[in-house]
C-alpha cells in the first residue's frame, strides 16, 4: 500500500490541470487455483496482481488511467498524463486524508494462504469422487477450486481514505454424463466473503452430487417444448430472474444516461403487488458483500422495489453527478484495471407467503425450471434471455418429466408485472457478473416465483 | 530490473531450487480508449501493464506461478510456488518447454498510424461517429461511440536459449444506439477492428448500428416452429466462436467433445471449410508463434466435411504422436498454457448474401442471438438462445421478428449447412460467411 505522502501527491498531480475530483485504488491479490480433471490435479497456480488505478473527474466526463509500477515518480507520470486529458485551470483542492473508519461485515477466521495447498487438494479430490460416484453414466468431472485475498487502498480529493481486504473463496464442479452419443453438463459452484472456515459451513459432496445429478437428469431428458406458458422459478439461483430482468436496468450505469427502461420511473409500478426487491451489500460473509464498495463507500442495504412500486437505483460517484444523487456503496470493479462503476452486490426477491408445493399444484401445465444457468440483458429494450440448466414439465399439478436444453426470454418491465406467486423460501446462489467494470462477484437469490407466461425456447419445437 | 536480467536471476534462482527447463512469459499491453456519449467525451482510459509467468519443470511436473511486480521479491516467491504447486500436480502429462522451431513467419502486425493516434484524434472520430448515427435518423435518441487503441508486446525466454518477442497494434471502435417510436424502444450495435485506419469507416458503423435498431421498429415474435433459417455472418460467427472448444485435442482427451474418434470422418456438409489463419494481416488472433513459442501456420480444421485435425499444443500433440498445430493459449499471463485457434473461420462459398435470401421460400433470417455463453453447451453441442431477425418470404425479407428463441445442436447444424455465403467477414478473430440451415428449432407465440 502506498503511504499518505506519496497518495496525497499523486492527488494533487492528478487535479492539477482542473479534475474537479480524483481517487487512487491501489491493489494487491495473491490467488491460488486448483483443477482437478478426471481425479487427477491437472494444475495448481498462484500469483499476484499489483497495480494502481487512478481517476479524475471533470463535470461529467472522467479519465482514468493504470499501471503496475508504483514507483513514485511514474506514479506522478501516469497521474499528469491522465491530467493533460482535461482542459482547464489547477483545483484548490485541499487535500487531508484521513484514514476512515471500514466496518467489518466479512469476518475471516482462516486466511486461504494459512492453509496448505494439500488440504485444498483433498477437498477439490473429495468433491471430485462424490460427483463421479453418483451414477456409472457420469463420465467426466472437472472441479476448480479458488481463493483469493484482495487488499485495497482508496484515497480521494475529498480526503477519503480507507483500506479493505476482502477474502474470497469458491469451488465449483462439472459434472458430466453420457449416454451413447449424449453429453450432458450439470454445474455447482458454492462460494462465499469467507476464508477456509466456509467449507466447514457447507458439505461440498452434497453440492458435488447435485452437480452429477443435473448432468444425469439432462442426459436422460427429452428436448424442451417451446412456446408460451406459465414458468415456476426455483429459489436460489433462480434468482438470477431478477438480477437479469431487472437487477441490470436498476444500475446507474444505464440509468443516469436515462437508455435503461426503468430511467425516470421512481415511485412508478413496475411490478405485481407481489413483488419487493433489494440489492444488500451487507449480508455478513456472502459472496457479494464488501466491507467497502471500490469507491470507499460503506455497502448498503438499499429497497429497490417495494410491493411493486420502484423505490430505487444503484449509484455510483460518477452517475450519481449526472443523476444528481449520491452514490449507494455500489461502485465496484474487477480490479485496478477497471473504472469503477454501479453494479449488483447481493440482489434478491423477498420471500412471500405462497409454497412451492402450492405453486405447482395450482399449475396445469408449465415449466418448472429448477436450476438457473446465466443470462443477459439489453438494458435499453429491457429484452433479456438466460438458460435452464435442469427443468421439469408440470402437468395438472404436478411435476411430469425432465426435459433439456430450456431457455427463457422477456422483457424485464412485463416480466415482474407477470409474476403471480411468491413462496417463502427465500435462498441465494453465487455468481460472476459481467459488465462495464469487469466481473464481480454477486450473489441472486429469491423464493419459488411462478411468471403466468413467459417464451420458453427449446430444441423440441413447438409444443403439440 | 529489466527483463532479461529478471529473467536470469529467476533462472539461477530455479536452478538452485532444483528445476529443469524453466521459461517466463511477459504480456505487456497499453491502452487508450475514449468513449462519447451524445456528443461529449464521457470516458477516457490509459493503460499500462506488464505482467510476468513463470513456469519451469520440477521432477518432472510443470509448476506455475504469476507476478505483476518485477522486484527481487518475486523472485523468491516466484521460485518457491512454483516449485509448490508443480509438487501437487498429479497429472501424467509429459510437459515440455519448447527448444524453438526451425523458423518463424515474418508478420507485419505493428501500425505506426495506430500507435501514433493521439486521445484528441480519438475523440474525434468518436463524436464523427456519433454525430452520424444521431443524424442518420430522427428517433435515434441515444448514443454511446467508443474507440480503443492497443499496443501488445509478447516475449517468452527459457532456458533453451529461447527468446521471441512479438509485438503488435490494434484498433478498435464501436457504436451503439438506442432508438426510440412512441413507447417502442429498439437497440443497435456495431463494432469494428483492425491495424489499418483507413479501414475504420465512422459512416459504416453509424449506419449499420441505427439500422439495426430503426428496422425492428414494430417487430413481433413468429409462431412456434421448425423453420430453415439463414445465420447473418455475424451470428455465424458467434456460433463458432462459441463451440471452437469442441476442436481443442484438450477437450477430446479429456472427453469434454464429442469429436473423439472422429478425425477423417464426415462432421460437415462437403460445402463447409473451417480454416484456421494466423497470419492474416487484419486478424485480432494473427500471431508468429503459439504460447509455448511454437511457430504457427495456417492450416485447415475441416476441408470439405471431413475433419482434418484437431488444435494442438506440445502436451497434446506428443500424446496423439503427432507435431504441435502451434495453438498453445493462453487468455493472460494468469492462466496456463490452453489450446485455441487463433483466426478461425468458415471459408466463404459461392452465393451473395442476396442469393441465399432469394432461394428460400419461407424462413427466418437470424441477425442477432443472446445468451450464448449460458445459453449454448459446447459439451453437448446443444444451443438455445435469444433471437432477433427477420422473416424471409418467397424470396424476400420481409417483417422484422425479436422474441423468439433459436435453438439446435451445433455438431448436427454443421451437418445441415444447406447453402455458404461469399461475405466472409470477421467478427475479432472469428469469422464466417452467411449460412443457411435447413431447419432450426424457434420458439416465439
Amino acid at each position: 500500500m502506498l503511504a499518505k505522502s506519496v497518495l496525497e501527491s499523486v492527488l494533487g498531480a492528478a487535479v492539477s490541470t482542473g479534475g474537479d475530483f480524483a481517487e487512487v485504488f491501489v491493489e494487491d491479490r495473491r490467488s491460488t487455483a486448483v483443477t482437478m480433471v478426471g481425479g487427477t490435479v491437472e494444475r495448481c497456480l498462484t500469483g499476484r496482481d499489483y497495480g494502481i488505478g487512478v481517476r479524475i473527474f471533470k463535470d461529467l466526463n472522467y479519465v482514468y488511467a493504470y499501471t503496475n509500477d508504483d514507483g513514485h515518480e511514474n506514479l506522478q507520470r501516469v497521474a499528469r498524463t491522465a491530467a493533460e486529458a482535461i482542459t482547464g485551470h489547477q483545483s484548490q483542492l485541499v487535500m487531508d486524508l484521513t484514514r476512515g473508519e471500514v466496518p467489518d461485515l466479512t469476518p475471516i477466521r482462516v486466511y486461504p494462504g494459512s492453509v496448505e495447498t494439500r488440504c485444498k487438494v483433498d477437498l477439490v479430490r473429495r468433491a471430485y469422487h462424490a460427483a463421479k460416484g453418483y451414477h456409472s453414466l457420469i463420465s467426466q468431472v472437472r472441479v476448480n477450486y479458488m481463493d483469493e485475498d484482495q487488499k485495497v487502498q482508496i484515497a480521494n480529493t475529498e480526503g477519503l481514505l480507507v483500506e479493505d481486504r476482502r477474502v474470497r473463496t469458491r469451488t465449483s464442479i462439472m459434472a458430466v454424463a453420457s449416454r451413447g452419443v449424449e453429453k450432458q453438463t450439470g454445474t455447482y459452484a458454492p462460494g462465499a466473503s469467507m476464508g477456509w472456515e466456509f467449507y466447514d459451513t457447507i458439505d461440498i459432496e452434497e453440492y458435488a452430487r447435485d452437480a452429477s445429478r443435473m448432468a444425469h437428469t439432462a442426459v436422460l431428458a427429452d428436448l424442451c417444448p417451446g412456446g408460451r406458458m406459465p414458468v415456476i422459478i426455483a429459489n436460489q439461483f433462480g434468482g438470477v430472474i431478477f438480477h437479469e430482468a431487472c437487477g441490470h436496468s436498476l444500475e446507474a450505469t444505464s440509468v443516469a444516461k436515462g437508455t435503461s427502461e426503468f430511467a425516470g420511473k421512481l415511485g412508478q409500478k413496475v411490478a405485481s403487488d407481489l413483488v419487493t426487491a433489494v440489492d444488500d451489500g451487507t449480508i455478513p460473509n456472502a459472496w457479494g458483500t464488501m466491507n467497502v464498495d471500490d469507491e470507499g463507500i460503506p455497502m448498503q442495504h438499499k429497497v429497490l422495489i417495494e410491493k411493486g412500486v420502484l423505490k430505487g437505483y444503484m449509484v455510483d460517484r460518477f452517475n450519481g453527478r449526472r443523476m444528481q444523487v449520491p452514490p449507494t456503496g455500489s461502485g465496484r470493479r474487477q480490479s485496478y484495471r477497471f473504472a469503477p462503476t454501479s453494479r449488483m452486490s447481493n440482489t434478491l426477491i423477498a420471500a412471500g407467503n405462497s409454497t412451492p408445493e402450492e405453486i405447482i399444484a395450482s399449475t396445469e401445465y408449465g415449466l418448472y425450471a429448477k436450476s438457473m444457468g446465466g443470462g443477459s440483458v439489453n438494458t435499453a429494450t429491457g429484452e433479456f434471455n438466460f438458460a435452464v440448466d435442469e427443468a421439469y414439465i408440470v402437468k395438472n399439478g404436478r411435476i411430469d418429466h425432465p426435459v433439456r436444453g430450456a431457455t427463457l426470454i422477456g422483457r424485464g418491465s412485463e416480466v415482474l408485472l407477470k409474476i403471480d406467486m411468491v413462496a417463502g423460501d427465500l435462498a441465494r446462489g453465487q455468481g460472476m457478473c459481467g459488465s462495464l467494470s469487469g466481473a464481480v462477484p454477486t450473489d441472486v437469490g429469491q423464493p419459488t416465483i411462478r411468471v403466468s407466461e413467459l417464451t420458453v425456447g427449446g430444441g423440441k419445437g413447438a409444443r403439440s | 530490473m529489466n527483463l532479461r536480467e529478471f529473467a536470469d536471476r529467476l533462472f539461477r534462482r530455479g536452478q538452485a531450487e532444483g528445476f529443469g527447463p524453466m521459461e517466463v512469459y511477459v504480456q505487456s499491453t497499453g491502452q487508450l480508449s475514449v468513449r462519447v456519449f451524445q456528443d461529449q467525451l464521457d470516458s477516457y482510459s490509459l493503460a499500462e501493464s506488464r505482467g510476468l509467468s513463470f513456469r519451469g519443470l520440477y521432477r518432472d511436473k510443470l509448476g506455475y506461478a504469476f507476478t505483476e511486480k518485477l522486484d527481487q521479491e518475486s523472485i523468491e516467491l516466484l521460485v518457491a510456488e512454483a516449485k509448490s504447486n508443480a509438487g501437487h500436480v498429479e497429472s501424467e502429462d509429459v510437459e515440455e518447454i519448447h527448444r524453438g522451431s526451425p523458423s518463424y513467419p515474418e508478420l507485419d502486425l505493428e501500425s505506426p498510424e495506430v500507435a501514433r493516434l493521439t486521445g484528441a484524434r480519438l475523440i474525434e472520430l468518436a463524436q464523427e461517429t456519433a454525430a452520424l448515427a444521431r443524424d442518420a435518423d430522427g428517433r435515434v435518441k441515444f448514443v454511446n461511440s467508443g474507440l480503443s487503441r492497443t499496443s501488445t508486446e509478447r516475449v517468452i525466454i527459457n532456458t533453451h536459449g529461447l527468446d521471441l518477442t512479438a509485438r503488435g497494434h490494434y484498433l478498435t471502435g464501436g457504436v451503439d444506439v438506442v432508438a426510440v417510436d412512441g413507447s417502442e424502444r429498439r437497440s443497435g450495435r456495431e463494432f469494428w477492428g483492425g491495424r489499418q485506419l483507413a479501414r475504420l469507416e465512422p459512416g459504416v458503423l453509424a449506419a449499420t448500428a441505427v439500422a439495426e435498431a430503426v428496422s425492428m421498429f414494430g417487430a413481433s415474435p413468429v409462431e412456434s416452429g421448425t423453420y430453415p433459417v439463414l445465420l447473418r455472418w455475424d451470428v455465424a460467427a458467434d456460433l463458432l466462436a462459441t463451440f471452437s472448444g469442441v476442436f481443442s485435442a484438450e477437450s477430446v482427451h479429456k472427453g469434454l467433445s464429442l469429436l473423439k474418434d472422429r478425425l477423417g470422418t464426415q462432421v460437415a456438409h462437403e460445402i463447409v471449410t473451417l480454416a484456421d489463419d494466423p497470419f492474416l494481416p487484419q486478424g485480432a488472433g494473427s500471431t508468429p508463434f503459439d504460447a509455448e513459442g511454437v511457430a504457427t501456420s495456417p492450416r485447415e480444421i475441416i476441408s470439405a466435411g471431413t475433419l482434418a485435425t484437431y488444435l494442438h499444443n506440445l502436451k497434446t500433440a506428443r500424446k496423439d504422436g503427432v507435431a504441435s498445430t502451434g495453438h498453445a493459449f493462453r487468455s493472460s499471463f494468469k492462466s496456463t498454457v490452453e489450446v485455441a485457434p487463433h483466426n478461425l473461420f468458415v471459408s466463404a462459398g459461392g452465393h451473395s448474401f442476396d442469393q441465399l435470401v432469394a432461394g428460400m421460400e419461407q424462413g427466418l433470417l437470424i441477425t442477432s442471438v443472446q445468451g450464448l455463453h449460458s445459453g449454448a453447451k459446447p459439451v453437448s453441442g446443444d444451443f438455445s438462445v435469444g433471437a432477433t431477425g427477420y422473416l424471409i418470404q418467397r424470396g424476400v425479407v420481409a417483417a422484422p421478428v425479436d422474441q423468439v428463441t433459436v435453438a439446435g445442436n451445433f455438431f448436427r447444424m454443421l451437418l445441415d449447412v444447406e447453402a455458404v455465403g461469399s461475405d466472409l467477414n470477421f467478427r475479432w478473430s472469428y469469422g464466417s460467411p452467411a449460412l443457411r440451415i435447413r431447419a432450426l428449432a424457434v420458439a416465439g407465440k
